[in-house]
């Protein structure tokens, strides 16, 4: 069975577990209601006490909807930062922590770093099998936005054709992220730090002009501006990169590693995944560290995917909370037309009939609340992300997926047997006493 | 919680019979795997799997090479799976998938780490239930050798060896 299981496609394991959990109430409600025409005494139930129903339907739907978005707003939150990894296959820096150069690097997060010398760049640059090899230059900014030097060759790797403008062609020209204030011809001077540590004053008389804006990227570079690294060097009165010989002006690669004043961390974009593994593996070796971000951010979610468990068995356990609590109100509301149905048995309806018609109604409140809620939960999903994208720089795009579907078939699955403590105890009621009410 | 939903539901679709499975001991043993085996000019340490979940299985290792030469990793051998490859890991908006390498290249005295999230012997098509405690054996195929070691099956979901780092 194991097996069998196993050789099935992913969607068609996730399909059959909704079909599975799906069957749970579709059976219970078979096997109770089999046999009776209920829909008119349950239409008649329905709109008898409708606010008094609505009001235990949203009830459901609220904690349906609560559950569904916690899980799927997580899940678009783990690939939204994954999908900012993307465009950076390799890092290669000095020794140090993988998960704070990460967060330097690619999240654009502010700290200090140690460099890379410039003859450990050029074995890097000139590596077999490298395609890309950017230094990322970070310590300055611009009204709170990181200013960060690269290469024009970066520039594009990350954003493809520039959104509007054109690249830098000297060290005194910029490509603003897509979601900087600013115009493209506006000019700027760089303060020496990032937040409110930065000295305003450090780079007086630097004017850098914006010339060209990159396209959206849904990460943190969208809100960064992107100067020649030869800018940055100059601009803390260093080597530009290049020798004399060379000529001033000259920008870009390659650079004289005689004249490389270092780098915090090197882009490297291999000629395939074996040609990274292999690039990796040369220069983790002490002198450097190589790591992928992605994998970084694989073990930061493996440490995170038992928080994710736990919060969809909390997600589950509170909806069924909930479904207790309105059982427990259906209960204090069946005596509420016990009068009705003392008068059906009275003139000869089975107790299974009466049985199955409150049954189907707590069952019907349950499974609607439940149905609202996936509605719902997908709305409050959507503008959560939407404020989410917003204030942060990521670009999330949650959806549903299986496995909220799967937790409201759980649910419902539940409720089907929750469902049937308040006909159980409204059969136990005296039936003379009750026509007297 | 999703694997209690789905030993629910699996145990609700029971009514195709188990399969039985015949189970070849000839490579297979129970307790503590060795941690070291040495080729010519390289050393593999610490190879294990975490028990597999459906037919397939990520092995991990590290791979040493000792020699002035690249070492070129080509694939594996082994009885309780019907194939062995290469597999390295990209994400793609945002997800992690699986991708089939024909090759890995280990450089001169350099150390290659086979772990989760990054490359890996994709062992597919298993022909054994592998539990926590067991021992398989596989050879490693590199270009011009090839190395036997003993591949340990953690618990399920094991991110790492527990002498991972250590230095035999």
């Amino acid at each position: 069975m194991s097996n069998f299981w196993d050789s099935l496609s992913a969607t068609t394991q996730d399909a059959l577990l909704l079909a599975a959990l799906l069957a749970i109430p579709a059976l219970v409600g078979l096997v109770i209601c089999r046999g009776f025409a209920l829909r008119p005494l349950l239409g008649g139930l329905i709109r008898r006490f409708f606010w008094t129903n609505l009001v235990f339907v949203m009830l459901v739907a609220v904690a349906v909807a609560v559950g569904i978005g916690l899980i799927a707003q997580e899940r678009g939150l783990r690939q939204a930062s994954a999908r900012v990894a993307e465009k950076f296959d390799l890092i290669i820096a000095a020794p140090g922590d993988q998960t704070t150069m990460l967060m330097q690097t690619v999240f654009l997060q502010a700290g200090d770093a140690p460099l890379i010398d410039g003859p450990t760049y050029d074995r890097i640059a000139n590596a077999d099998r490298v395609a890309l090899a950017a230094p990322i230059a970070f310590g300055d900014s611009w009204q709170g936005a990181p200013v960060i030097g690269s290469t024009a060759e970066f520039v594009t790797h990350l954003s493809g054709d520039l959104a509007e403008g054109r690249l830098w062609t000297t060290h005194l020209e910029a490509v603003a992220g897509a979601r900087i204030p600013a115009d493209i011809g506006q000019s700027f001077t760089p303060s020496h730090g990032v937040g409110h540590g930065a000295d305003d004053s450090a780079h007086e008389g630097v004017s850098i002009t914006i010339t060209g804006r990159m396209q959206p990227t849904g990460s943190p570079w969208d809100k960064a501006i992107l100067v020649p690294v030869e800018s940055v060097w100059r601009t803390h009165g260093l080597a530009d990169g290049h020798s004399p010989e060379q000529g001033g002006a000259r920008i870009g690669p390659p650079f004289d590693p005689a004249y490389f004043p270092g780098t915090p961390s090197v882009i490297v974009h291999p000629e395939g995944l074996a040609a990274a593994y292999g690039l990796q593996a040369q220069f983790d070796d002490g002198n450097t560290m190589a790591f992928f971000p992605g994998a970084v951010l694989t073990r930061l979610y493996g440490i995170l995917g038992n928080i994710r468990a736990a919060m969809s068995l909390l997600a589950l356990i509170s909806q069924a909370l909930v479904a207790v609590a309105v059982i427990a109100g259906l209960i204090v509301l069946a005596r509420l037309f016990a009068r009705h149905i003392a008068l059906l048995r009275a003139i000869g309806a089975p107790a299974r009939m009466v049985f199955a018609l409150l049954w189907s109604h707590t069952a019907l409140l349950l499974a609607s609340g439940g149905l609202l809620g996936l509605a719902l939960g997908w709305a409050a999903v959507r503008l959560t992300s939407a404020a989410i994208s917003a204030r942060t720089d990521l670009i999330v795009t949650a959806s549903l997926g299986w496995s909220e579907l799967h937790l409201l078939a759980a649910f419902l699955g539940l409720a089907s047997f929750i469902a049937l403590l308040p006909p159980a105890l409204a059969l136990t009621r005296p039936i003379a006493s009750d026509l007297r009410q | 919680m999703m694997n209690i939903l789905k030993t629910l539901s699996v145990s609700l679709l029971a009514l195709i019979p188990v399969a039985t499975q015949a189970h070849d001991h000839k490579h297979h043993h129970h307790g503590e795997a060795e941690h070291v085996a040495e080729g010519e000019g390289l050393r593999v340490l610490h190879a294990w799997m975490a028990e597999p979940e459906g037919d397939e299985a990520r092995i991990y290792m590290e791979i040493e090479n000792q020699s002035d030469a690249p070492l070129v990793l080509l694939g594996a051998e082994g009885d309780f799976a019907s194939g062995f490859g290469l597999s390295g890991m990209v994400l793609q908006n945002g997800v992690s998938v699986a991708v089939d390498l024909p090759e890995l290249i280990v450089p001169a005295q350099r150390e290659m780490d086979l772990e989760p999230g990054g490359a890996a012997i994709l062992a597919t098509g298993l022909t054994e239930h592998l539990h926590e405690g067991d021992v398989e054996e596989i050879h490693v195929l590199f270009k011009g050798q090839e190395i036997e070691i003993e591949v340990a099956v953690l618990e399920r979901g094991a991110r790492q060896h527990p002498h991972a780092g250590h230095n035999h």
